[in-house]
């Protein structure tokens, strides 16, 4: 019986790839922490060779490959959408046709040239891998399940239901109507980068008022029950540099250019863009509560990497519970494809909860080697220590950077490639954002908490283990956790539980001993624009170029007051 | 000797695909892509549209998404 699958993402943004043995998820890890460069869409060798080495086995050794979406069918967008937008479309045509000509229409071959595989290599359609990614790890036994992103084959939402290990996507929503272009197209004429600034025009959001959400609403006609329409004549999807057309900034101003001071507008565009987006996605669920009658709710796609909107469908939609897995973008769709094929098409049991940890870990030899090379001093201590002094550190208003175990999967920092702070701290989120992050002073941290204590802090009664909810923070304890406060109230908490994260939980705890606060600041250990680092060295490199004060790398600590 | 007509040809393969590609590309748009537009146009505008949704929603069935092994050995 087959049961080793290769799962792959590429070609769009955030390439990955992941390995499936018996039913269970044994390795994920996105290109961009190997190639150093973010958001890589190319085919990635790296990831899938870290798979294969984790899995202990060979390309010959796999039963199937399996990509995440249908690439003929989304050549065939491509090509009519250029159509439609007609002569418009050039540059886009000409720097889009190469690509899928050299090597996007040819997987099954550039597997077999550059691993050796030749086995069977399936495809399947884009928002299937999402929703198979959403349901098939939730733990559910019946789950409705929607989808949202930018766009897959030609679909940009879907809805449907899960049961056990079988799938039906009931409706779905098309190309050019999609939620998560709108979002970019904004974030674009905000001034960030597509596929990149999203989360950081979420963080704007709290900054300002829905000034122009009748605007929003009038470019995307909304029906009742969620579904909506976007005015084309708003957005270039396939224009050469922006995403948005001069009716576009004559609705809303001119456009902001990258690095651009963030006013008023801008804060006023990002609330309203939000209140807009949250309105959509809770009519959709609402809709489909009513429909399905379920208790479970499962969530997939990039749009879902809104924790604010997340955190409104929890409360406002009907559902009791959902499920949000931590790669929940277009990375998770590699392990979504092989999930589906694991258990759908294999009919391999659904496996236990999923760990985020999934990435390389180093041995303390290659630590130490990594430190030793740049010229550090440090120590080695057993891990009561460990954690004892790191927590002491934080106390004392340091900046820690933490590299522990297997890297993470999915664009959260979850305890294992994370720099860490003091939450009680008021400067500590301009210290962050300035001198270690340097990115937008605006930009909030957030809390990770211990699991069992964190209804006494945040308005949640369910775990947040993926950093993937945003509760309000209760009013009394505001004032006690300036640094991971967002200026609207809410915090995008990390549940961190024993069981999942041991010594990251201990690390927490040991912080809690020494100053009755239960979570420290949790922020991805990266600069910004570069991915989360995954190697010791990549650490070090991150350290040496800023402003942290210490880096514990698996059990050895250096200071930098030690090497200065 | 054989290092250097090799660079020689990566010169002049580069230097071919420099002109034809652009070329190409442009014949390939506004020609094949152009020629169908305006038969698009003329014959059958719905396609440049896209489908209809049905009223009252923008909802519509979503097709092929219980796919067999058959099916996902397919690109398309």
């Amino acid at each position: 019986m087959p049961s080793r699958v290769l799962g792959l993402s590429a070609h769009y943004h955030d390439a990955a790839a992941c390995l499936m043995q018996e039913g269970r998820l044994t390795a994920a890890a996105h290109e961009e922490r190997f190639t150093r460069r973010k958001s890589d869409a190319e085919l990635p060798l790296r990831a899938l060779n870290y798979c294969l080495q984790e899995g202990g086995i060979t390309a010959p050794d796999l039963d199937a490959a399996v990509f995440y979406e249908k690439p003929f069918l989304k050549f065939a967008r491509v090509l009519i959408g250029h159509l439609r937008s007609f002569p418009r479309s050039y540059p886009s045509f000409r720097r889009a046709l190469p690509r899928w000509l050299q090597d996007r229409l040819s997987l099954p071959l550039t597997l077999k040239s550059e691993l050796g595989f030749s086995g069977r290599t399936y495809f399947v359609k884009h928002h299937l891998a999402h929703a198979a990614a959403a349901f098939l790890p939730s733990g559910f036994t019946e789950a409705a399940i929607l989808t949202a992103d930018a766009v897959g084959e030609w679909a940009t939402l879907t809805r449907g239901r899960g049961s056990g290990s079988r799938i039906r996507v009931e409706s779905e929503m098309c190309f050019p109507d999609s939620l998560g272009l709108l979002y970019t197209a904004v974030t674009t004429f905000l001034g960030f980068a597509a596929q990149e600034g999203e989360g950081t025009v979420m963080g704007l959001a709290a900054y300002g008022k829905p000034a122009y959400l009748d605007r929003f609403r009038a470019i995307a006609a909304a029906r009742p029950d969620g579904s909506f329409a976007l005015d084309q004549s708003y957005f270039d999807f396939y224009g050469e540099e922006r995403m948005y057309t001069p009716r576009f900034v004559e609705a809303f101003g001119r456009p902001y250019a990258p690095k651009a001071e963030m006013d008023q507008r801008a804060c006023d565009i990002a609330a309203s863009l939000q209140a807009l987006t949250e309105e959509i996605l809770l009519a959709l669920a609402r809709d489909l509560r009513q429909r399905t009658k379920l208790d479970d709710l499962c969530l997939g796609g990039g749009v879902f990497l809104n924790c604010v909107a997340n955190q409104r469908i929890l409360e406002e939609s009907g559902f009791k519970r959902i499920f949000v897995q931590p790669a929940a973008g277009d990375a998770g769709g590699a392990m979504g494809a092989a999930a589906f094929v694991s258990h759908c098409l294999w009919g391999l049991p659904r496996g236990g909860p999923l760990s985020p940890y999934l990435g390389p870990a180093f041995p303390a030899s290659r630590c130490r080697r990594a430190l030793a090379a740049a010229g550090l001093t440090f120590r080695e201590l057993p891990e009561e220590k460990l954690c004892r002094e790191t927590a002491k550190m934080l106390t004392e208003g340091l900046v820690v950077g933490w590299v522990q175990g297997r890297m993470e999967v999915g664009p959260r920092a979850l305890g294992n490639r994370t720099i860490l702070g003091d939450p009680r701290n008021p400067q500590m989120k301009r210290f962050l954002n300035d001198r270690v992050k340097h990115r937008e002073e605006f930009r909030p941290f957030a809390p990770a908490v211990l699991a069992e204590e964190a209804a006494d802090y945040f308005e949640l009664d369910s775990p947040s283990p993926f950093m993937l909810l945003a509760p309000r923070v209760r009013p009394q304890k505001r004032a006690a956790i300036p640094a991971v406060t967002h200026e609207d109230g809410t915090a995008r908490v990390q549940t961190v539980a024993e069981a999942e994260n041991p010594r990251f939980y201990r690390l927490i705890k040991a912080f809690r001993e020494l100053t009755g606060v239960p979570m420290v600041v949790n922020t991805s250990f990266n600069r910004r624009g570069e991915p989360i680092v995954c190697t010791p060295e990549d650490a070090v490199a991150v350290f040496k170029a800023t402003a942290m004060d210490a880096l514990v790398v698996g059990e050895f600590v250096a200071r930098r007051e030690e090497h200065a | 000797m054989l290092e250097k007509l090799k660079a020689f040809n990566r010169r002049v393969a580069a230097a071919v695909q420099a002109v034809l590609l652009p070329a190409g590309l442009f014949s390939a748009y506004y020609l094949g892509l152009g020629l169908t537009w305006i038969m698009v146009r003329l014959l059958k505008p719905s396609v440049l549209r896209g489908p209809r949704p049905p009223d009252g929603t923008f909802w519509r069935e979503a097709r092929d998404y219980e796919p067999d092994e058959a099916d996902c050995l397919r690109q398309s």
